[in-house]
C-alpha cells in the first residue's frame, strides 16, 4: 500500500496538480466545445456559400422565392419555441402535484411507482415517437379502444406536444420532487401552526421556497423540448420542428444552410437560457396577498384527494400507457395482423422470417449501440469524475462558474444540431478525422453524453462531506490517496449509477446519431428507418428489446442510489 | 516532542478577518483550550496549526520546525472533529488501522496498535461495527482513537464533545484528559463551553473576533478577568455602574447608582470616574437580615433551584437586577417580593473603567 | 398584557411508532394554565415527538390529547392556536421581520391593523423594535430565537410548544438567555412547553419538569422534588452527578440501615426499617461527598486517593479513586484545599444516600 501512496504523494506535489487539471480541461474543450464552436467558424467562414443557399437561392429566386430557405428556419424556429413554451407550462401544471405526492406522501408500493415515473426515460426517444404515434394516431390504440376506428390525433402539432409532455415528465417530477425533498419541513411545521392550510402554506411558504428550482426544472424541460428529435422526427409529419429540419437538410446534404440553423438554433437556445436565468430571479410569487377561506378550502381533504387521483390519471393515460404501448401493440401483432390475420404482416414472420434477415440488422444495431455506448461512457467516466471533483471543490475558481455554464452546453443544444456540429468538426469538412459512421457517432455521443456524467457527479462529489477527507488528510493521505480511498468509495454507488444513467442515455439517443450515421447503425437510428420504410412491426420489436435492456439498466441504478 | 508556536498569524475570508495577528505557545504535555464565542476565529487558529487552512500572513511552527509550507498529511497531527467524520465505508477497525495502513505498516503490528487504542476509548467491544450502527459518543471514541493511533504528540480537537449530550460530556472530559496527561501528548481544544474549558485545561486562551483577548490558567481567568467581556463570558457576573469616590494601597470607596456605598479591595487611583463595578454570582451572599458591611438592600424576584445551587434574582434598592448563586445546603428560596441583604465581599469585586461601548462588551459574540 | 383562556393540557396513554420502532410507550401528562413546563431526557427519548404530536403536525397510534378540556386529535394544526419555537428558528428566509410577525393574522384573515399594534408591542417586548424591515438573514442566533418567539406570540398563541429553543446558541449565550425568555413568557400568562437535552437548562426554568426516557416519562415533579426524591436510579443519575455502589442491607432498625458496599465499605442511611439482606444500589450525589486530608476509615467514610482536579465557575470537582472505581466529590469554595495525589477520606452525609432497588432501579422508600 506506502508504493502506491508514494506515488500518489508525487503526483499531488509540485505542477501535477495543475496539469492533471489543465488536461481536464483540455479534453472539454477539444471534444465537447470545439464542435459546437466550430459550426459558428464555418458559417462566418463561408458566409457567402451560406448566404447563398439560405437567403438568395439560385433556383427558387427565379420564382420569387429566393428566401425560401430563411423563411423555413424561421417557421421551424417559431414552432419549436412555441411547443417548448407550452410543453413547459403543461410539465409545471401536472409535474408538480405528482412531484409533491413522490416527495411527501409514504404508501406501499411508493418505490413501484417511483420507477414507472422514469419509464419514459428507459424508451429511446426514437421508440417513444414511435410508441405515442400507435397510441394516439392509429386505428390500434386509443381510436380503436373508443371505437372510432382511426387515431385520435394526427401527425402534428398536438401529438408533437403529447410526445415531448411525455418525454420530459419524468425530468420535471424528478427535478421538482429533489427541490420538495430539501426544504427544510420545519417551515411548513411553523406555518400551519400559525394557522395556515395547507394550500397557503404550499403558496406562501414552500414555492418561494422552491423558486429557484422550480425555475431549473421548468429550464430543463424547455430545453428538452427544444431539442428533441428522435420523438419529433416520427409524429410531426408535416409540422417540422428545427431540429427536424437539420435532420431533412443533412439527409439532403444541404451542408451550409443546415449549418446555418444549427448555429442560430444554437444561438437562441443560449440566448434563451441567459434571459430565463437572469429573468427568474425577478419572478415573484404573490406572497404577501392571502384569501383565508377560498384557500381554506382549497385545502381540504376532498380537494386533495381530487386533485392526487386527476395527477394518477393524467399520469397513466398521457405518459405511462403511450410510452409502453409498444408492448401492446407487438403482443397483437406477433403472429399476424389481427385484422386479416396475414402471418407475413406479423412481427414475427417480418423479424425472423423475411428474406432481408431483420433480425441480423437488429443484432449488428444493438451490438453497435452497446459498443457505442460503452466506450462513450467509459470515456466520459474517465474524463468527467475529475471535472466533476473540481468543479465541486471550487478548482479554477473565478473561471468556476463559467466552466460550470459550459458543460451544460450539450444539453441545451438541440441533439441534431449536436450530431451535425461534431460532423462538420472531425468529419470531411473540418480536420478529417473520421467519415460519417461508427468512430464519428462515437465522439458525437461522448460530446453528448459528456453533461450527463459531470452534472450529476458535481452534485454527488458535493454531497461528499468534505470533513472527511479533511480527516484523512491529517491522517497522513496526501490529496489523491485521500481521493481514491475515501472520495471515490463513499460516492461509488452515485458514480455507477451516473455511469448506468449516461450509458442508457446513449443507448436511446437518435437525433445526433441519426446525422452522422453513415452505414452504422445503432438501434434507435433502426427504429427511424424502419417507422419511415413502413415496416412498423419490426420497428415495435426493435423498440421493445431496447427499451426492456434500458429500463433494467435504469432499474439497476435507482437501486444503486436508492439503496445509499 | 511538540510545542506549538504562532506568530502574528492572520487570516481573511474576502472581507471577515477570522484570526487578527494571534501570537500564540503551547508547551509541551499542555492541555491547551482555545475558548470563546462562535465567529471568534478559534476553529479557523486550529485549522492553520494543522495546516487545513493556510495563513495569510504568519508563522506556525510545531516542535521547533517552520511548517507553513508543509501540508496536513506530513504534519503528524491527530485531529478530532466534532461530527466525527468517521469513514461510513469501514468498520471500526479499518477506520482506527487507516492511518497505519497508510504508511504500510504490517498488519500484525496495525493489529497490536488498534487493539490497544481501542482499550484506551473502550471501544473494543464494537471494531466490528459499521459507523451507522454506532451512537454519538460511540463515534467520537472511534474518532479519538483514530487521533491516536499513530502516536502523533499533538492532538488537535475541534469542538470534540459539541455533538453529544451534556451527561456524556463530563465522562468524556475525563478520558480526554487521562489519555493526554497519560501518553505526555500536547492538546489544543477548540470550545464555546466556558465550563469545559475551564475543567479540562491547563491554560486558556479566550478569543473575541478574531484575537486573543487573555490567556492564563482557568484560575487566573477566573480570578483576574482582563476585560469585562473575559468576565462576562467566564461565568455568571454582576455588572453594575458606580463612581470611585475614594482609593488608597488599602482599597477603594464607591457609589453604586443611588448613592449606595461598597468598599472594595482593589486600588483604582481615578478618583471621581465612572466605573464597572464586577463580581460573581457565586461570590455574593444573601441573607434576611443586613450583614454587617458592603450590605445592600433588595426584593427577591425569583430563587431557581438548580440542584446543587439556589440562583437567586434580586432587585437592589437602586433599581438594579443581580443575581447570586448559593450552595442549596446553606440558602433556601425566597418568595417573590420578600426584603433580601445582599453582601458585596470587598476582595471578590474586580473593577473596570467604564468603556465607551458598554452594550458591545456586554455582548457574548 | 395579558391573554385569556389558556389551555390546560392533558395527554392520555399516547403511543407513536415509527415503522417498527416505538417512539412513544403510553405518555400520560398533565400541564396547568400558565404553567412553564419543561420536559427534559437524552437525545432520542421521545420528546420533539411528543411536542410534535401537540402541535397536530404528528398523529398519534393511540392516546388522546386534550385541550383545555377539549379532544383535539382531529383538529388540524392551524387550529389548535399553538405557538412553535423550533431549534433552527424557522424564520421565513423570504419575508422581512415584520412581515414572519404578521403571517399568522394574515393566513388567518384577521384584522390588520390591530394584529400591526400587537406586532409592534411584541417585537419592543424582544428588544427588536428597531429592526422591523431586516431579512432574517441579517440576524444573529439569539436576535432569531426571539423573533420566532415574537411570531409565535402575535399569532395570538395559547400554548407555546418550544423544541430545545435554545439549542443552536453558544454555551454562554444559552445560560443568558434562558431567563429572559421564561420571563416573557410568563409575563404574558402564557402556557409552556419546552423540551431540553439539559438538566441545568430544565430547573432553572421549570414551574414543573417531566424526565423522559425511551418514550416513557420517568417522573412528573417541580424541580426541587425530581431532585431530591428521585424515582428511579436513572432520573437520580441523570439530575446530578451520582456516585453508585452494590450493596446489601446488613442491618436496620427505625430511622436507620446498615449496609456493607461489594467494595466493602460501610454506609449508613437515613432509611429503616428494610429487609435484612435485601440488595441495593446505594447512590449519594457528588455534591453531598465531603473531604478531609487523611486516609480515614469508617461508617459513611472512605478512604482514596485524588486523581484528578477540575476548577468549575466557583467549585472544585475532585475525582477520586478508590481501588480501581471512580469517586467524585464537589466542594464550593474558590480555594482549593486538595491537590491531585493526595490521600483524602471521602465521607458521606448520611440523610444524602438514596436507596435503589436494584434490576429496574425503583426507589426504596
Amino acid at each position: 500500500m506506502s508504493l502506491v501512496v508514494k506515488v500518489e504523494k508525487r503526483l499531488s506535489q509540485g505542477p501535477m496538480p495543475a496539469v492533471g487539471k489543465a488536461l481536464t480541461l483540455a479534453f472539454f474543450i477539444i471534444i465537447v466545445l470545439s464542435p459546437i464552436l466550430y459550426v459558428f467558424f464555418q458559417v462566418f467562414s463561408n458566409w457567402g456559400e451560406v448566404y447563398r443557399w439560405v437567403f438568395a437561392d439560385p433556383f427558387y429566386s427565379k420564382i420569387g422565392l429566393g428566401a425560401l430557405r430563411f423563411g423555413m428556419i424561421r417557421e421551424a424556429l417559431i414552432r419549436s419555441f412555441e411547443i417548448a413554451g407550452l410543453v413547459t407550462l403543461i410539465d409545471v401544471i401536472v409535474g408538480l402535484p405528482m412531484a409533491l405526492i413522490m416527495a411527501r406522501y409514504e404508501f406501499r408500493g411508493k418505490r413501484f411507482v417511483d420507477t414507472l415515473i422514469d419509464l419514459p426515460l428507459a424508451v429511446p426517444t426514437a421508440a417513444l415517437g414511435f410508441s405515442l404515434y400507435l397510441f394516439w394516431g392509429t386505428a390500434d390504440g386509443i381510436g380503436g379502444l373508443l371505437g372510432i376506428g382511426r387515431g385520435l390525433f394526427s401527425r402534428g402539432p398536438i401529438l408533437v406536444i403529447l410526445t415531448h409532455v411525455a418525454f420530459t415528465y419524468p425530468y420535471i417530477v424528478r427535478s421538482l420532487k429533489a427541490v420538495i425533498e430539501s426544504i427544510d419541513r420545519s417551515y411548513e411545521y411553523v406555518a400551519r401552526t400559525l394557522g395556515a392550510p395547507g394550500f397557503t402554506v404550499f403558496r406562501t411558504v414552500t414555492a418561494p421556497l422552491m423558486k429557484e428550482g422550480l425555475v431549473a426544472g421548468a429550464i430543463l424541460s424547455f430545453t428538452r423540448s427544444l431539442g428533441e428529435t428522435g420523438a419529433t422526427l416520427i409524429v410531426c409529419g408535416a409540422f417540422e420542428t428545427a431540429p427536424v429540419l437539420i435532420v431533412s437538410w443533412r439527409r439532403m446534404l444541404l451542408i451550409p444552410p443546415t449549418a446555418f440553423l444549427s448555429m442560430v438554433l444554437i444561438a437562441t437556445a443560449c440566448a434563451l437560457l441567459v434571459v430565463l436565468k437572469f429573468f427568474a430571479r425577478r419572478v415573484g410569487f404573490p406572497i404577501r396577498k392571502v384569501w383565508p377561506g377560498f384557500e381554506r378550502r382549497l385545502s381540504g381533504r376532498a380537494q386533495r384527494t381530487l386533485r392526487d387521483v386527476a395527477t394518477y390519471v393524467f399520469f397513466i393515460v398521457v405518459v405511462l400507457i403511450p410510452s409502453c404501448f409498444t408492448f401492446l401493440y407487438m403482443s397483437r401483432w406477433w403472429a399476424g395482423s389481427p385484422y386479416t390475420g396475414a402471418r407475413e404482416l406479423g412481427v414475427f414472420y417480418q423479424v425472423f422470417l423475411a428474406g432481408d434477415r431483420k433480425y441480423l440488422t437488429l443484432v449488428w444495431s444493438l451490438l453497435t449501440s452497446l459498443a457505442v455506448a460503452s466506450i462513450s461512457t467509459l470515456v466520459n467516466l474517465l474524463a468527467g469524475i475529475p471535472m466533476a471533483y473540481h468543479l465541486a471543490r471550487g478548482g479554477w475558481r473565478r473561471l468556476k462558474d463559467v466552466i460550470d455554464s459550459l458543460v451544460d452546453f450539450p444539453l441545451m443544444i438541440p441533439s441534431s444540431a449536436l450530431g451535425f456540429a461534431t460532423f462538420l468538426f472531425w468529419g470531411p469538412r473540418g480536420l478529417g478525422v473520421a467519415g460519417p459512421g461508427f468512430w464519428l457517432i462515437t465522439l458525437t455521443h461522448i460530446a453528448f453524453t459528456y453533461p450527463y456524467i459531470v452534472r450529476p457527479l458535481v452534485a454527488v462529489f458535493e454531497s461528499v462531506d468534505p470533513g472527511l477527507e479533511e480527516a484523512a488528510r491529517t491522517m497522513g493521505a496526501p490529496p489523491l490517496t485521500v481521493f481514491r480511498t475515501v472520495t471515490l468509495q463513499v460516492v461509488k454507488p452515485g458514480i455507477l449509477a451516473t455511469a448506468i444513467m449516461a450509458f442508457t442515455r446513449s443507448l436511446s439517443e437518435t437525433g445526433a446519431t441519426l446525422v452522422v450515421m453513415g452505414f452504422a447503425r445503432t438501434v434507435p437510428v433502426l427504429i427511424v428507418q424502419w417507422v419511415e420504410s413502413l415496416a412498423l412491426q419490426a420497428a415495435s420489436f426493435a423498440c421493445v428489446v431496447l427499451i426492456v435492456i434500458s429500463y433494467l439498466l435504469l432499474f439497476t441504478a435507482r437501486r444503486l442510489v436508492g439503496g445509499e | 516532542m511538540p510545542e506549538v508556536r504562532l506568530v502574528g498569524v492572520s487570516k481573511r475570508f474576502g472581507e471577515v478577518v477570522a484570526v487578527d495577528h494571534v501570537d500564540l505557545e503551547i508547551g509541551d504535555g499542555e492541555y491547551f483550550s482555545l475558548l470563546g464565542p462562535s465567529g471568534c476565529g478559534k476553529t479557523t487558529t486550529l485549522r492553520i496549526i494543522a495546516g487545513l487552512v493556510q495563513p495569510d500572513e504568519g508563522e506556525v511552527y510545531i516542535d521547533g520546525r517552520l511548517v507553513n509550507d508543509v501540508p496536513p498529511e506530513d504534519r503528524n497531527v491527530g485531529f478530532v472533529f466534532q461530527h466525527f467524520e468517521i469513514f461510513p465505508f469501514m468498520t471500526v477497525f479499518d477506520n482506527v488501522a487507516y492511518p497505519l495502513r497508510l504508511v504500510g505498516t504490517p498488519e500484525p503490528e496495525i493489529e497490536e496498535r488498534v487493539w490497544k487504542v481501542l482499550d484506551m476509548v473502550e471501544l473494543r467491544y464494537a471494531a466490528d461495527r459499521y459507523p451507522r450502527d454506532l451512537s454519538a459518543p460511540e463515534l467520537q471514541k472511534c474518532g479519538i482513537a483514530r487521533a491516536l493511533v499513530k502516536g502523533s504528540k499533538l492532538l488537535l480537537l475541534d469542538e470534540p464533545l459539541g455533538a453529544l449530550d451534556p451527561e456524556v460530556k463530563k465522562k468524556f472530559r475525563e478520558m480526554l484528559r487521562g489519555l493526554v496527561k497519560e501518553h505526555g501528548l500536547t492538546a489544543v481544544h477548540v470550545t464555546h463551553d466556558q465550563e469545559e474549558a475551564m475543567a479540562i485545561s491547563d491554560r486558556i486562551a479566550i478569543m473575541r473576533r478574531g484575537r486573543i483577548i487573555q490567556v492564563g490558567s482557568p484560575m487566573e481567568l477566573y480570578l483576574r478577568p482582563k476585560t469585562i467581556f473575559v468576565a462576562n463570558f467566564m461565568g455568571e457576573t454582576n455588572f453594575l455602574e458606580a463612581i470611585v469616590v475614594s482609593s488608597s494601597e488599602e482599597g477603594s470607596e464607591l457609589r453604586l447608582r443611588g448613592g449606595i456605598p461598597v468598599k472594595v479591595e482593589a486600588s483604582y487611583p481615578e478618583i471621581g470616574t465612572r466605573v464597572i463595578l464586577a463580581v460573581r454570582e457565586e461570590a455574593l451572599k444573601t441573607s434576611k437580615e443586613p450583614f454587617d458591611a458592603n450590605s445592600i438592600e433588595g426584593r427577591a424576584v425569583s430563587s431557581a433551584f438548580l440542584g446543587r445551587f439556589f440562583r437567586h434574582r434580586v432587585e437592589l434598592v437602586n433599581g438594579e437586577f443581580i443575581k447570586v448563586r448559593e450552595p442549596s445546603a446553606s440558602s433556601r428560596p425566597y418568595r417573590r417580593g420578600e426584603r433580601v441583604y445582599v453582601y458585596f465581599p470587598p476582595s471578590k469585586i474586580l473593577l473596570y473603567p467604564y468603556p465607551p461601548d458598554l452594550m458591545d462588551e456586554l455582548s457574548l459574540t | 398584557m395579558r391573554c385569556v383562556s389558556m389551555p390546560e393540557v392533558k395527554v392520555v396513554n399516547l403511543w407513536k411508532s415509527f415503522g417498527r420502532r416505538a417512539v412513544l410507550k403510553g405518555v400520560n401528562l398533565e400541564v396547568e394554565d400558565g404553567e412553564y413546563f419543561v420536559i427534559v431526557g437524552p437525545t432520542g427519548s421521545g420528546k420533539t415527538t411528543l411536542l410534535m404530536i401537540l402541535a397536530g403536525i404528528l398523529k398519534p397510534d393511540r392516546g388522546e390529547i386534550y385541550f383545555d378540556g377539549e379532544l383535539v386529535n382531529d383538529v388540524p394544526p392551524e387550529d389548535r392556536r399553538v405557538g412553535l419555537v423550533l431549534e433552527k428558528f424557522a424564520l421565513f428566509p423570504h419575508y422581512t421581520v415584520m412581515e414572519n410577525l404578521l403571517y399568522g393574522p394574515v393566513v388567518r384573515g384577521e384584522d390588520l391593523g390591530r394584529a400591526l399594534n400587537v406586532a409592534k408591542e411584541m417585537l419592543r417586548m424582544v428588544l427588536l423594535e428597531d429592526r422591523p424591515d431586516a431579512m432574517p438573514t441579517e440576524l444573529s442566533g439569539g436576535m432569531k430565537q426571539r423573533v420566532a418567539l415574537a411570531r409565535a406570540l402575535t399569532a395570538g398563541a395559547r400554548l407555546l410548544l418550544l423544541d430545545e429553543p435554545l439549542g443552536a446558541l453558544d454555551a454562554r449565550i444559552r445560560t443568558s438567555l434562558r431567563y429572559d425568555l421564561v420571563s416573557m413568557v410568563k409575563d404574558m400568562g402564557l402556557t409552556a412547553i419546552h423540551v431540553t437535552n439539559s438538566i441545568e437548562e430544565a430547573m432553572e426554568i421549570a414551574d414543573r419538569m417531566a424526565v423522559m426516557r425511551d418514550g416513557v416519562i420517568e417522573q412528573v415533579g417541580t424541580p426541587m422534588e425530581v431532585y431530591e426524591n428521585p424515582a428511579n436510579i436513572f432520573v437520580a443519575d441523570f439530575m446530578s452527578e451520582l456516585n453508585v455502589f452494590n450493596a446489601e442491607v446488613v442491618s436496620t432498625g427505625d430511622g436507620w440501615t446498615e449496609l456493607r458496599t461489594e467494595e466493602g465499605f460501610t454506609l449508613r442511611c437515613s432509611k429503616g426499617p428494610l429487609e435484612k439482606g435485601m440488595k441495593v444500589l446505594a447512590a449519594v450525589r457528588a455534591e453531598d461527598v465531603d473531604l478531609e486530608h487523611g486516609l480515614g476509615h469508617g461508617v459513611n467514610a472512605v478512604p482514596s486517593r485524588v486523581v484528578d482536579v477540575e476548577f468549575i465557575l466557583g467549585f472544585y470537582r475532585y475525582v477520586l479513586d478508590v481501588d480501581g472505581r471512580t469517586l467524585v466529590a464537589e466542594e464550593f469554595s474558590d480555594r482549593r484545599v486538595f491537590k491531585q495525589g493526595d490521600e483524602v477520606t471521602a465521607k458521606f452525609r448520611q440523610d444524602k444516600i438514596l436507596l435503589f432497588k436494584q434490576g429496574r432501579g425503583v426507589r426504596v422508600e
